[in-house]
C-alpha cells in the first residue's frame, strides 16, 4: 500500500483477511482428502463394492498408465472436438447476431424461432444429426455446434441491442454510417459481453460433445464413459469423469485468463 | 463588426409525428435565424419539441416539412457543418481522452496532420493536453463535459447545438461548467443554439432567448438579453438587476401551469 506507516486496525483487519482466505482453502482441500480416503478405506474394508463404485487407487492406477490404455488419443479426441465446436459455435455465433442486429426486420422475423430453438432440448436433434451429416466426428461437431450456438446469439444480439443509445447518437452526430456505429461503439462497448458468452459456451460445447460421443463415437471421454458402463469397467468410467472435470476447468480458466489479457489491454492502460 | 452573416436560418420547419392512435403536431412553422458569434437559446414548456426542433436541424430526425440553410447552402441529412453537443458526455470508457476526442475526425475520415494540430492546440489552451492520455473514468464531471466540448469542437463546426447539456451534471458542477463552456465557445468565437428547460441558464448564456408555445409548438416570442457589462460571463450576469427582470418576463411568456 501506499502509506508505510499501517494503523493497528488495518494491520489487523488485513490479517483478518488473509486468515479467512487461508482458512477456507485449507478447508477445502480437508474435504476432498477426507472423501477420497474415506471411499479409499470403505472400499479396502468390504463396506462398499469397489466393483460398482471402484476405488481411488484403482482410478490412479488406470490414470498412471495413461499412454498405454489409450486415455491421452481419447483425451485428445474429446479436446479437439470442444474446441472446433466452441470456435465455431462463437464466430458463427457472432456473425449471425451482427446480421440481426443489422437488419431490424430479419430480427423480428427469426425472434419466435430462436426462442423455440432456444429451450429446445438440442440432445433431442441427435439422431436427425447423426442421419444428415453422417455417425462420426461431424456429427459430434455439430452436436456442440448446436447446443451453444443459439445461446451465443440470443446473448450477443441482446447486448448489441441494449448498447447505450447515447453513445450511439453521439457517433451519428459527427455522421457515422452503420459500419462505423458497428465498429466504433457496438462491438468495443460489448468485449464483457463476448467473454460471457465464451464462458457459457466452453461448458456448452463439452456438453454438446459428451452427448454427441454418447450416441456415436468410437473415441472419446463420452465414448470411454458409456463403453466402460456397458462393460462394467468403473474403474474407466470414474477416470474418465474425473479427467473430463479437468479439462473443463482447464479450458474454463483458459478463457478467464483471456478475459483478463483483454481487459488489460482494451478497457484500462 | 461589418456586417452581420447569418449562420443558421430555419425556413417554416414543421413535424408531424406518426403514431399508432393518431398524429401529433409537435412543430408548427418555425422560423429563425441564427448570426455568426450569436448565442441563441431556446425554451419552452417541457414536452413542447425544443429537442426535436434540435434533432431536426443536426440531421438525427426528419421533418415533414421546411428548409435548413447554413451558410445559405441548404443542408439535408446529417452536415458536417454542425456539432451536437448532448446532455451526456458519452465518452467511450474503452478510449483514452485523445481518442475519445479525436472520433468525430476519424468518422469523418478527416484525421490529418491540420486536424491533428488543431486538436493539439485546443487541448493546450484548455489544459486538456496533460490528461490526453488518462481513462475517461479517471475525470471528474466537469473535466468530462470539458472533453465533450473539445470533441465537439474538433470537427470545426459553423455552428453548435446545446441539448440540455448541462442538465445532468449537479449544481455546483453545472455553474463551473457553464461558465466554462461558454468562455470557451466565446473565445473560440462560435455560433451556438441551445435548447434548456432552465430559465436562468439561458438567460445567463444568450443574447437572444426564443420562446416556443405548447404543442404544436410554434415560436412565441424572441427576446434579447442585453446586460450593458464589460466582461459579461454568466456567473456575474445573475447579479446584474436585469437578470430578474428577464427572468420574470420570461416566466410569464412560459405561461406554465401546474
Amino acid at each position: 500500500m501506499r502509506e508505510k506507516n499501517i494503523s493497528m486496525e488495518r494491520k489487523k483487519y488485513l490479517k483478518k483477511v488473509t486468515r479467512n482466505r487461508v482458512t477456507v482453502i485449507l478447508t477445502q482441500i480437508f474435504v476432498l482428502i477426507a472423501f477420497i480416503a474415506t471411499w479409499e478405506i470403505c472400499a479396502n474394508a468390504n463396506i462398499i463394492d469397489s466393483f460398482i463404485t471402484s476405488q481411488p487407487s484403482r482410478i490412479l492406477n488406470t490414470f498412471m498408465n495413461l499412454s498405454q490404455n489409450g486415455l491421452l488419443e481419447h483425451i485428445g479426441v474429446t479436446c479437439f472436438e470442444t474446441i472446433i465446436g466452441f470456435l465455431s459455435g462463437t464466430v458463427l455465433g457472432i456473425i449471425i447476431a451482427i446480421i440481426l442486429w443489422w437488419s431490424k426486420f430479419l430480427s423480428k422475423v427469426s425472434e419466435p424461432f430462436l426462442v423455440v430453438l432456444n429451450s429446445l432440448p438440442k440432445v433431442a436433434l441427435g439422431p436427425v444429426i447423426i442421419i444428415w451429416v453422417g455417425a462420426g466426428m461431424p456429427a459430434i461437431i455439430v452436436m456442440a455446434l448446436s447446443i451453444s450456438l443459439i445461446v451465443t446469439i440470443l446473448e450477443i444480439l441482446n447486448g448489441f441491442l441494449n448498447t447505450d443509445k447515447e453513445k450511439i447518437k453521439m457517433v451519428k452526430t459527427f455522421g457515422a454510417s452503420k459500419l462505423q456505429i458497428l465498429t466504433k461503439i457496438v462491438i468495443p462497448a460489448n468485449i464483457s459481453t463476448f467473454i460471457n458468452s465464451l464462458k457459457v459456451n466452453i461448458g456448452l460445447s463439452l456438453v454438446g460433445v459428451i452427448s454427441g460421443e454418447f450416441l456415436v463415437s468410437k473415441a472419446g471421454l463420452g465414448y470411454l464413459i458409456v463403453y466402460g458402463g456397458q462393460v462394467f469397467q468403473l474403474d474407466l468410467v470414474m477416470t474418465s469423469v474425473i479427467i473430463l472435470s479437468l479439462v473443463a476447468a482447464i479450458m474454463y480458466e483458459s478463457v478467464v485468463l483471456l478475459e483478463k489479457l483483454i481487459t488489460k489491454t482494451h478497457i484500462m492502460n | 463588426m461589418s456586417t452581420i452573416h447569418e449562420v443558421l436560418k430555419i425556413s417554416n420547419i414543421s413535424k408531424i409525428y406518426q403514431a399508432k392512435n393518431g398524429e401529433v403536431e409537435a412543430l408548427k412553422n418555425i422560423n429563425l435565424t441564427v448570426n455568426e458569434g450569436e448565442f441563441v437559446s431556446i425554451i419552452g414548456p417541457s414536452g413542447c419539441g425544443k429537442s426535436t426542433l434540435l434533432s431536426i436541424i443536426a440531421g438525427l430526425e426528419e421533418k415533414t416539412s421546411g428548409k435548413i440553410y447554413i451558410n445559405k447552402e441548404e443542408i439535408v441529412g446529417v452536415s458536417r457543418k454542425i456539432g451536437y453537443m448532448l446532455q451526456k458526455d458519452s465518452l467511450l470508457e474503452w478510449r483514452n481522452i485523445y481518442q475519445n476526442i479525436m472520433i468525430g475526425l476519424e468518422i469523418q475520415g478527416i484525421k490529418n496532420k491540420e486536424n491533428e494540430a488543431y486538436v493539439d492546440e485546443l487541448l493546450k489552451k484548455y489544459n486538456i493536453y496533460e490528461f490526453k492520455n488518462k481513462f475517461p473514468s479517471q475525470l471528474s464531471g466537469g473535466m468530462r463535459q470539458r472533453v465533450a466540448l473539445i470533441r465537439t469542437l474538433a470537427i470545426r463546426p459553423q455552428i453548435l447545438l446545446l441539448d440540455e447539456a448541462f442538465s445532468a451534471l449537479d449544481y455546483q458542477t453545472r455553474m463551473l461548467v457553464i461558465k466554462d463552456v461558454y468562455q470557451i465557445l466565446k473565445n473560440e468565437n462560435k455560433t451556438v443554439l441551445m435548447v434548456t428547460h432552465d430559465l436562468s441558464e439561458a438567460i445567463s448564456m444568450a443574447d437572444r432567448v426564443v420562446v416556443l408555445s405548447n404543442r404544436p409548438s410554434h415560436i412565441k416570442t424572441i427576446h434579447d438579453i442585453e446586460f450593458d457589462m464589460e466582461n459579461r460571463d454568466p456567473m456575474n450576469c445573475r447579479e446584474n438587476p436585469k437578470f430578474s427582470k428577464y427572468y420574470e418576463n420570461l416566466w410569464k411568456e412560459l405561461d406554465i401551469n401546474a
